[in-house]
C-alpha cells in the first residue's frame, strides 16, 4: 500500500516537473517576446542573451494602456480665465493669464488642464475703457494631440472660446475668443483614470474586439449546433454532397485573394453594410461554417446513438433530444467550436481592415497596423507589450471554456 | 506610420482645422494600405488623399486609382521643391502627388568610438578594419543586407538596378557587377554574418560596432539607445584617381490624390499649405527627422544644426530616385534572389554568373515569364 | 425536411457571403485582369487590353513552368515532414497535459494557447531572430554545449528547411492540442476503468479505448493541417523569401503572377489549382478514415 502510494507521489511530481519544463521550452520565445517588452529599448535583436533582462520598466505597458498614440482627444471644456486684461472699442485684450478648464464625463472629470496663455482677444458688445484684472468663466473645445514630459501638453489646440461671465475691474464682459490657441510643450494636463480610460485607444479597439469576437461565437454555434447533429445523426437526401462541398471549403480565407476581398467590399457597399461591426461577426461565423460544422460532427459521432434513443423511447422530439441528451455530452467539442470562433473573431484582421473604418476596428487591425514599422523603426518593447496584451484575452477565455471541456459530462472524462 | 509619426501630422492637421474651421481632417491607418486602396477606390469608398513613398506612383497611376492635379500644379509651386522631388511627383507627363520628405540610407556612426567621421572610404575601411573582432562578437560595421541597402555600392560605379526610362533591368552591367563584387569584397567581411535587419541594428545599438548603415527612420532606436552619434553620407571610393560616390536608392514621401476624390479643392488647398509652408516642414524635420524637400528649410539654420537631418540631407543628393516604373516590381525581388545566392558562399562566389542569370530572370518576369 | 431546416442557417449564411466573392476569384482565373484593367480598366494610360475571357491561357501558363512542378513536389515533402510532426508533437503534448499526475494542467494549457493569438507576423520575426545564425539563442545555445560547425538556419536551404517545421510545429500545436484535448475529455471513464480492471496497461489502454474515440477529430484535425503546410505562403515569404521562392507551391505561384505588373488572372488560376489538389487530397483522406459517416451505434 506504501509502496503505491510512493510511486504515485514519483510519478506526479516527474511528470509534472517534465509539463513545466516542456513548457518553458516551448514557449521560450514567448518569454522573450516578454523580456523585451519590459525592456527600456525598443529593439527585438540582441546580442547579449540574457536570460534575466537587467533593466526592467513597466513604461511600455502603461503607454498601450493609457497613451494617446496618435490618437487625438477632442473634447468640450468648461473653466476659467484669470490675467490682466484691457478693455477698449469693444474688444477685450488679455495681456497674459492662465486658462485653465475640465473636461466631463458624465458627473465625472476626465481631464484637468491649465495653460499660460498671451495675447488673446475676446470681441466684447461693451464700450467701456478700462484695465486690470480679469476672472472669467469660459467654455469651448479643447483639443490634445501630445502629452509631454511630466504631463505639459506637448501640442494641443484650444479654439471655439466663448466667455460667459467675465468681470474685469466691476465691468461685466462676455463673448467669443478671437482664433484659437496654440499649446506647445506649455502648460499642464492631467487625466483622471475615468479620462484615461474613456481616451485610451486600447481600450475603445478593447470594446470593439470583444464585441465582434462574442457576436461571433454566439452566431458560429446558431449556425453550426443543429447541422452537426443533423449530419452526424441524421441520413438525408444529399447529406454526403453536402458534407464534400462544406470539406472544399473549410478553408475559406485561403481562397479569398485580392479579388475575392473586392468582390467582397463591392457586394457590402452595394448592400449598405459597409463599416457595421456585427455584418463583420456574420461573415466571420459563415466563413467558419464548414470548418466548425465537420469538427463539431466529429465530435458528436463519438456520442453513442443509444442514448438519442433511449430518449426518443421517453417521448422527446428533436430539439429536445438535442437540449437535453446531447448539448451536456458534446460540451467538449462545443467548447471546442466556440474557442475557434472566439480565436477567429479575435485575430482576424484582414477582412477587418478593409470593411471597417478605424474607430470600429478592433485589436487586431491596431496591432497589424503598429508592424507596418517593420523593418524599419518598430519600438518593440511597445508593440511586444501590446501583442501579448492582445494576447491575453485569449489565455482567460481558453482558461474559462476549460471548466466546460472538463465538466460537461456524466460519465466524466479522463479526469482532469 | 508609427504613433509617434501620426502625432506629429494629427498636431498640424489641427492647427489648420483651427485656422479653416469648415475643414475636417480625418486620419486613417490601414495595415495594408495597397490592397485597402485597391478594393475601396473602385467602389467609391476610398480616402481623398494617401500617404506613401513614390515608387507606387507608376503602378496606381497605370492602375487608374490616382488622381491628376495638372491643373494645380503650376510652375512656381512646382519649382520650389528640389529636383529629385520633383521628379518624384510625376508620372508619365502627370502629376498626381505633392512631396515633403525625403530618405535615404547613410552611415550613423557612434561618436564615442569615433570622433573623425570618415570622409573617403578609405578611411572607413580603415575604421572597420580597426574595430573588427568577430572573436569577441564586435564588428567593423553594422549593415542590414538586402536589395536596398546594398544600392548604394552597386550603383556606386555607374551600375544600376533598373533604368526608369528604358524599363530594362541592369543586374549584369559591368559596373553593377563592380559594385557588388566591391561590397562583397570590402564591407561584407567586416560585418556579422548574417542579413538580418534586427540583429545588424542591435548590433549598433549596443555597441558592438562603430557605425551603422540605415536610414532616418532607425534614428529614434538610437537616440533611446543613448548613443550619441552622428550621420554621414556613405563616402565616396578613389579608384584609378576618380572619385566614385555610392549612390544608394532614395525614396520621396508624398501626398497622393486618390482618384473619386469627393473633395479636391479642400485637399489640395490643405496639400499645398502642408508641403509649401517652411514651418510645417520645419516641425517634420526637427520632431522626425524627416528630410525636407524645401531648399529654404534645409538652408534653415536650425536645421542645419540638427546631426540627423543635415547628415542625411547631404546623403541625399547622391541618392538614386528609386524607379517608379511598375516594373521595378520583379527586380527588387529578383535582385534579393541574387544576394541570397551570394550569400550561400560570399567569399568565393561567381557574381558575374550569378548576376547574369538573375538578369535574365529580370528580363524573363518583366515581360511575365 | 427536418434535416433541412436545422443545417439551413449555416448553409445560407455561408453561401451569402462566401458565395459570390469565391464564383468571382474563379471567374478571375480565366479571364486577363491585371493591373492597367482590374478592378478599374484606366483606357487612357493602359498598355493593356480590356478585362476579356481567356480561357485556359492562365493555367496553362502557370502548369507549364517546370519550376512550379518542382515547387508542388518539395511543398509536398513539406507537408509529409510538417504533418507528422504536428500530429505526433500535438498528441504528445495533449497527453502529457492531460495525465492526471501533472498538477496544474488548465494553467498549463491555457499558457500554451498564446502562440495561436500572437500576430503570424510577429511570431516569424521573432522566430527568425531566434535562428539568426550569429546571435541568435538557438545557436548561442548550441554553442555553448559544444556544437562547432553551426547551421546557418537563415541562409542555407537544408537548415532553413528544418526550420520552418520547427516554426510550423509551433504555430500550430495550439490548434492540434486543443481538438485532440476535447476530445480525450470526451473518452468515458468507466470504458477507462474497466480496462484497468482488465489488466491493460497505459500503453494498451491507448490504442484500444482512447484511440477509436479521439480518432475521429484527430483525423480531421490532420487533413485541415495538412492543407495548411500545403497553402504555406506567409511563414516562408517572412522568414527568408528568395531562399524559398521555388520550394513552395503558393509562394512561386504568387511571386510569378504579381510578377511584372501584377497579374490577378494569374494568381487566381494559382488559387484554383491549389484549392482544387486540395479538394482531391481532403477527399481522399475523409473517405479513407471514413469521417463522412455518422454515429454509430
Amino acid at each position: 500500500m506504501m509502496g503505491r502510494r510512493k510511486s504515485e507521489v514519483i510519478k506526479t511530481f516527474t511528470l509534472t516537473l517534465a509539463a513545466i519544463l516542456v513548457m518553458f521550452v516551448i514557449l521560450f520565445p514567448v518569454y522573450y517576446i516578454f523580456t523585451v517588452s519590459i525592456s527600456p529599448q525598443g529593439s527585438i535583436a540582441t546580442t547579449q542573451l540574457n536570460l534575466i533582462p537587467k533593466n526592467v520598466t513597466l513604461e511600455p505597458y502603461r503607454e498601450v494602456l493609457f497613451g494617446l498614440a496618435g490618437e487625438r482627444i477632442s473634447e468640450n471644456f468648461t473653466g476659467t480665465l484669470e490675467g490682466n486684461a484691457v478693455l477698449e472699442n469693444g474688444r477685450l485684450y488679455v495681456k497674459d493669464g492662465t486658462l485653465s478648464g475640465k473636461v466631463k464625463y458624465g458627473p465625472f472629470t476626465g481631464i484637468e488642464f491649465s495653460v499660460p496663455v498671451k495675447d488673446i482677444q475676446f470681441t466684447v458688445p461693451a464700450n467701456q475703457k478700462t484695465s486690470g484684472q480679469l476672472t472669467a468663466k469660459v467654455h469651448g473645445l479643447f483639443i490634445l494631440t501630445r502629452i509631454g514630459k511630466k504631463n505639459t501638453i506637448g501640442f494641443g489646440i484650444i479654439r471655439d472660446v466663448s466667455m460667459t461671465s467675465g468681470k474685469i475691474d466691476g465691468t461685466p464682459v462676455s463673448g467669443p475668443m478671437v482664433k484659437y490657441v496654440v499649446i506647445m510643450n506649455k502648460g499642464k494636463v492631467t487625466l483622471t483614470t475615468i479620462g484615461k480610460f474613456v481616451n485610451s485607444v486600447f481600450f475603445g479597439y478593447l470594446k470593439n474586439s470583444i464585441i465582434l469576437a462574442t457576436l461571433t461565437v454566439i452566431l458560429s454555434l446558431i449556425f453550426v449546433i443543429p447541422a452537426a447533429y443533423a449530419f452526424s445523426r441524421m441520413k438525408f437526401f444529399g447529406r454526403e454532397h453536402v458534407l464534400y462541398f462544406y470539406l472544399m471549403f473549410t478553408q475559406v480565407a485561403g481562397g479569398l485573394g485580392i479579388a475575392g476581398l473586392i468582390a467582397l467590399y463591392g457586394m457590402l457597399v452595394k448592400l449598405g453594410l459597409y463599416n457595421k461591426l456585427p455584418v463583420l461577426s456574420f461573415i466571420y461565423a459563415a466563413g467558419s461554417v464548414p470548418f466548425n460544422t465537420w469538427l463539431l460532427k466529429g465530435y458528436v459521432d463519438s456520442i453513442s446513438p443509444d442514448f438519442d434513443e433511449a430518449a426518443l423511447v421517453d417521448g422527446a422530439g428533436y430539439l429536445q433530444i438535442i437540449r437535453y441528451v446531447l448539448l451536456p455530452m458534446a460540451l467538449p467539442g462545443i467548447a471546442t467550436v466556440a474557442i475557434f470562433a472566439f480565436i477567429g473573431g479575435w485575430t482576424e484582421f484582414i477582412l477587418a481592415s478593409l470593411l471597417l473604418t478605424q474607430s470600429n476596428q478592433p485589436l487586431s487591425v491596431w496591432i497589424y497596423t503598429l508592424m507596418g514599422g517593420i523593418g524599419r523603426g518598430i519600438q518593440w518593447n511597445y508593440f511586444g507589450a501590446a501583442a501579448l496584451l492582445f494576447a491575453l484575452p485569449v489565455f482567460v477565455i481558453f482558461m474559462l471554456a476549460q471548466n466546460y471541456i472538463r465538466s460537461g459530462l456524466t460519465i466524466g472524462g479522463l479526469k482532469e | 506610420m508609427q504613433p509617434n509619426e501620426l502625432q506629429v501630422f494629427q498636431s498640424i492637421a489641427e492647427e489648420y482645422m483651427a485656422e479653416c474651421p469648415n475643414v475636417n481632417i480625418v486620419f486613417e491607418q490601414k495595415p495594408n494600405l495597397e490592397d485597402a486602396l485597391k478594393a475601396a477606390i473602385p467602389s467609391g469608398q476610398g480616402p481623398d488623399l494617401f500617404i506613401w513613398a513614390h515608387d507606387w506612383i507608376g503602378k496606381f497611376a497605370e492602375a487608374g486609382l490616382l488622381e491628376p492635379i495638372d491643373n494645380y500644379v503650376t510652375a512656381d509651386i512646382k519649382n520650389k521643391f528640389a529636383p529629385m522631388a520633383q521628379e518624384a511627383m510625376q508620372y508619365k507627363g502627370h502629376y498626381y502627388a505633392m512631396p515633403f520628405a525625403a530618405e535615404t540610407v547613410a552611415i550613423i556612426y557612434n561618436k564615442k568610438m569615433i570622433q573623425n567621421p570618415p570622409k573617403t572610404f578609405a578611411e572607413m575601411k580603415a575604421i572597420m578594419e580597426k574595430y573588427n573582432d568577430p572573436n569577441n562578437k564586435k564588428y567593423g560595421i553594422a549593415y542590414p543586407i538586402n536589395s536596398y541597402f546594398i544600392s548604394a555600392w552597386a550603383q556606386a560605379f555607374g551600375g544600376y538596378y533598373f533604368d526608369d526610362k528604358t524599363e530594362q533591368p541592369g543586374l549584369d552591367n559591368p559596373a553593377t557587377i563592380e559594385g557588388f563584387e566591391f561590397f562583397f569584397k570590402n564591407i561584407w567581411p567586416y560585418m556579422a554574418p548574417t542579413a538580418d535587419y534586427n540583429t545588424q541594428q542591435s548590433i549598433f545599438l549596443e555597441g558592438k560596432a562603430p557605425m551603422m548603415v540605415n536610414g532616418p527612420w532607425s534614428i529614434a532606436s538610437v537616440k533611446n539607445a543613448n548613443i550619441s552619434f552622428g550621420v554621414v553620407p556613405l563616402p565616396p571610393i578613389t579608384k584609378d584617381g576618380k572619385t566614385y560616390w555610392p549612390r544608394p536608392y532614395g525614396g520621396v514621401k508624398l501626398f497622393y490624390f486618390a482618384k473619386g476624390i469627393k473633395n479636391k479643392d479642400a485637399a489640395w488647398k490643405f496639400v499645398k499649405w502642408f508641403t509649401t509652408n517652411p514651418q510645417v516642414i520645419k516641425q517634420l524635420a526637427l520632431q522626425l527627422g524627416y528630410i525636407p524637400v524645401l531648399p529654404e528649410v534645409l538652408n534653415d539654420p536650425d536645421v542645419q544644426k540638427d546631426p540627423v537631418i543635415y547628415g542625411f540631407g547631404q546623403a541625399v543628393q547622391h541618392a538614386y530616385l528609386m524607379p517608379k516604373s511598375p516594373k521595378m516590381g520583379p527586380v527588387w525581388g529578383d535582385v534579393d534572389g541574387a544576394i541570397n545566392e551570394i550569400l550561400q558562399n560570399p567569399s568565393n562566389a561567381d557574381i558575374p554568373a550569378i548576376l547574369k542569370k538573375y538578369q535574365d530572370k529580370a528580363i524573363k518576369d518583366i515581360q511575365g515569364g | 425536411m427536418i434535416a433541412l431546416l436545422l443545417i439551413l442557417p449555416g448553409m445560407a449564411a455561408f453561401l451569402f457571403f462566401n458565395l459570390w466573392p469565391i464564383i468571382y476569384s474563379i471567374y478571375l482565373a480565366f479571364t486577363n485582369a491585371q493591373l492597367g484593367n482590374f478592378p478599374i480598366y484606366n483606357a487612357a494610360q493602359s498598355t493593356v487590353s480590356p478585362m476579356h475571357f481567356v480561357g485556359l491561357d492562365n493555367f496553362k501558363w502557370i502548369l507549364g513552368d517546370d519550376k512550379f512542378r518542382s515547387a508542388f513536389m518539395w511543398t509536398w515533402l513539406f507537408v509529409f515532414t510538417s504533418v507528422t510532426l504536428k500530429v505526433l508533437v500535438g498528441t504528445a503534448l495533449s497527453l502529457l497535459y492531460n495525465s492526471k499526475y501533472v498538477k496544474g494542467k488548465m494553467i498549463y494549457r491555457s499558457l500554451l494557447v498564446i502562440p495561436w493569438a500572437l500576430p503570424l507576423l510577429f511570431s516569424v520575426t521573432v522566430w527568425k531572430f531566434m535562428f539568426d545564425p550569429v546571435f541568435g539563442p538557438i545557436n548561442i545555445i548550441l554553442k555553448s554545449i559544444g556544437v562547432s560547425n553551426l547551421p546557418n538556419w537563415t541562409n542555407n536551404a537544408f537548415w532553413g528547411f528544418i526550420a520552418l517545421n520547427i516554426i510550423e510545429v509551433w504555430l500550430a500545436y495550439p490548434f492540434m492540442m486543443t481538438v485532440i484535448t476535447s476530445a480525450l475529455q470526451s473518452v468515458p471513464d468507466t470504458l477507462v476503468e474497466a480496462a484497468i480492471i482488465d489488466g491493460a496497461n497505459y500503453w494498451q489502454r491507448i490504442r484500444h479505448v482512447v484511440l477509436p474515440v479521439v480518432g475521429k477529430p484527430i483525423a480531421f484535425a490532420t487533413i485541415l493541417t495538412s492543407a495548411a503546410s500545403f497553402q504555406y505562403f506567409m511563414v516562408p515569404y517572412i522568414y527568408n523569401a528568395p531562399l524559398f521562392e521555388d520550394k513552395f507551391l503558393l509562394l512561386y505561384g504568387f511571386r510569378k503572377a504579381f510578377g511584372a505588373s501584377p497579374h490577378y488572372g494569374r494568381a487566381a488560376a494559382v488559387m484554383v489549382i491549389a484549392t482544387l489538389v486540395l479538394a482531391v487530397y481532403m477527399y481522399v483522406n475523409v473517405k479513407i478514415s471514413k469521417l463522412q459517416e455518422g454515429a454509430k451505434g
